[in-house]
């Protein structure tokens, strides 16, 4: 063997240190298997490949280079898995955007990843047609038996006759399928992930291959992923759970089972674990809870499931009791963990079925690789049993927020004692005695004013309850005098009430005790939104922030 | 309610919870494909929390909760049905083994913390961050 050759065992290592390496090492192994399939539509890994291969070739053809980001402006389907591989593939980044979000979202999505070219499906047509789009962009997903169902193609093609550019499905049909060299390296990112957040900015959180590969070096020895496997891909692809999905799906070998958009109401679920024979299935709690409450679980349900995985809220654990007590085969175990560190930083399996359900189910032991730190507010460490903020470090942690170096910097910090890097979550926890960490909520809702711990919620609860008031937003803002946190609230009042900020303030003395009572009040005609249509909390801090300083 | 009120309430979830701009009352949402199953689960869920009402979530047919007009409809007659005080109809849960209490309690608990899990999550909560993973 020459000095130059490459062996195969260290062709194999390389590939399996990025993502699409890994789904084409699987696509070798099992070509005829069934990698994904939705609604009767079924690709099997020969294909996913052979059609991201394609597709990859036309991306860099339209000048697609190593870290450039495509948008992807699809539904959930087996061609947006095509996408996101064809994308990895030549090298970009792919950022998956929820085709319905108001176009305005939408709009600061694009002009902020700044996109190579856009990849968007049919149905998204109306979508592009309200949208700025300096990339270039085209319609990947042919329409689906020759004609297309509505107008929305046809308001797409429009659009592509207006830019002049763009391409369809059959310009990625023509390319070569062979596989293709890949410059990609581990810490290269993968995907960026828009989460809307209250500001009205979106917060782009960078993904590379390197944390999602060792999330599953963790996950898939521990859950016991082979090929054969039927998966559920219940969550939307923007969603970073989709990762653990898709990539945990595609390297073992297993069928992803796309969740289409037709399956909704509890018993139709229910008839998609039974019907497709699903040995996963991973979503969020408030799912678990919509299937309960539904009557759709019989008893003896589900026969082949192996694995019930949640993550992303809290699972009351009488949802969880019921689950367990109607389908008894499978492991159940609780993630947790931010977007900042994908999928999943900590884990909990549950053994046996909560008895008692006020008792919160724990969220468990770091996963393989990632550490997890209960610190104060100096960044030190709590002593067992004590509350602090929960922070993570370890292999599972981003670089940081895309092109916001302010939002990283406050977010991703250095732990003072270890020069660790760690990622504040924002959310409160406890670790116990057996090292088993607890949740506790959530950092921002709760403040310390004057010495005491306070839920700005329950300020917000006990306001809304006042008769006359239209809405209200309880903020805390930073103060130099010795409250420490000056607790402000801005209101409206409903159109015919007879309420005046003095005739509130007594109002909610009644109800709450002094140290919980707003300092600041701002009466406003209505309260400010952000384009998301929330209330805007930041933006009213900043204002409060403001009258404080020149007070 | 008015049912005029329960569409303005319903319009105030798509944009304050599910950040998707409010389809009109009359819109086909599952044609449209606006809502997924994770979406429609949280909206249902909000509407139970922010008008006060328990859906038949087992003897809904997808033809009720089409349009933001129908998932009016359906809560108005559920309120009356409450109000006419013909609670077995107004469940037809009667016979679930679930039981309405059990999650009901629970799940008021889980979507006020959506952000329990951390990270990645859909539903924004109104602290404002996105609930994440």
């Amino acid at each position: 063997m020459s000095a130059s050759a490459v062996s195969p065992s260290a062709a194999q290592e390389r590939a399996s240190s990025t993502l699409h390496g890994r789904v084409s090492l699987a696509s070798e192994r099992w070509p005829e298997q069934t990698a994904v399939a939705m609604d009767g539509e079924r690709l099997s890994y020969a294909e996913l490949e052979a059609a991201g291969n394609r597709l990859a070739r036309l991306l860099i053809e339209r000048g697609v280079q190593r870290g450039d980001r495509v948008c992807l402006l699809q539904p959930k389907s087996p061609q947006a898995i095509v996408s996101m591989l064809a994308t990895l593939k030549a090298g970009g980044v792919y950022v998956p955007v929820d085709v319905a979000s108001p176009a305005v979202r939408v709009q600061r999505i694009l002009d902020v990843a700044e996109p190579r070219v856009v990849l968007a499906g049919q149905a998204a047509g109306k979508l592009a047609g309200e949208l700025r789009i300096e990339a270039e962009w085209g319609v990947v997903d042919g329409a689906k038996n020759g004609e297309p169902a509505d107008g929305t193609a046809d308001e797409g093609h429009r659009q592509r006759e207006r830019k002049g550019a763009g391409f369809g499905a059959a310009e990625a049909a023509a390319k070569d399928d062979g596989a293709l060299p890949t410059e990609t390296a581990p810490h290269d990112a993968a995907h960026i992930l828009f989460t809307s957040g209250s500001t009205g900015v979106p917060k782009g959180v960078v993904i590379t291959h390197a944390m999602v590969t060792a999330f599953l070096d963790w996950a898939l020895p521990y859950f016991g992923h082979r090929s054969g496997d039927r998966i559920s891909g219940h969550p939307p692809l923007h969603f970073d759970l989709s990762t653990f999905d898709i990539y945990g799906t595609l390297s073992s070998g297993g069928e992803l089972h796309l969740v289409g958009p037709r399956v909704l109401l509890p018993a139709q679920l229910a008839r998609f674990i039974r019907e497709n024979e699903l040995t996963q299935w991973f979503s969020v709690p408030s799912t678990f809870a919509y299937m309960v409450k539904g009557n759709a679980i019989e008893d003896g349900d589900f026969p082949t499931l192996e694995r019930v995985i949640w993550c992303g809220e809290v699972l009351p654990p009488a949802v969880l009791a019921h689950w367990m007590g109607r389908v008894r085969r499978p492991s159940y175990t609780n993630l947790y963990g931010p977007t900042e560190a994908t999928i999943a930083s900590t884990y909990h399996t549950v053994t046996e079925p909560p008895r008692d359900t006020s008792v919160p189910i724990p969220i468990g032991t770091p996963c393989g690789g990632e550490d997890v730190l209960v610190l104060d507010e100096h960044l030190q460490p709590v002593s067992a049993g004590e509350t602090g903020e929960l922070c993570i470090a370890g292999a599972g942690l981003s670089p940081g927020y895309w092109r916001d170096e302010e939002r990283t910097r406050a977010a991703f910090l250095t732990q003072p004692g270890t020069g660790e890097r760690v990622y504040r979550t924002g959310d409160l926890g406890r670790r116990d005695e057996r090292g088993t960490l607890h949740y506790a909520g959530r950092v921002d809702s709760q403040i310390k004013s004057r010495g005491y711990r306070i839920e700005l919620g329950e300020i917000e609860t006990a306001l809304s309850a006042l008769e006359g008031v239209g809405e209200c937003a309880v903020v805390a803002v930073p103060s130099e005098g010795f409250e420490g946190t000056l607790i402000c609230c801005a209101w409206s009042a409903k159109p015919d009430a007879e309420l005046d900020p003095p005739k509130l303030r007594k109002k909610l003395r009644e109800a709450l005790p002094s140290y919980m009572l707003p300092a600041r009040w701002l009466q406003m005609p209505e309260l400010p939104r952000n384009v998301a249509g929330k209330i805007d909390r930041r933006g009213l801090k900043e204002r409060f922030a403001e009258s404080a300083r020149n007070a | 309610m008015p049912e005029a009120e329960i569409v303005e309430r319903i319009e105030r979830i798509f944009s304050d919870t599910l950040s998707i701009a409010p389809p009109a009352p009359d819109v086909d949402m599952i044609e449209a494909a606006l809502l997924d199953s994770l979406g429609l689960v949280t909206l249902l869920f909000e509407v139970e929390q922010e008008i006060g009402v328990q859906l038949p979530l087992e003897a809904l047919e997808i033809d009720d909760l089409r349009s933001v007009q129908r998932i009016a409809q359906l809560v108005a007659r559920m309120q009356g049905s409450e109000q006419g005080g013909n609670s077995k109809e107004a469940g037809g849960r009667a016979s679930s083994g679930a039981g309405d209490g059990l999650v009901g309690a629970d799940t008021e608990k889980s979507n006020k913390a959506p952000t329990g899990g951390a990270g990645d999550g859909p539903v924004d909560s109104d602290t404002g961050e996105e609930a994440g993973t």
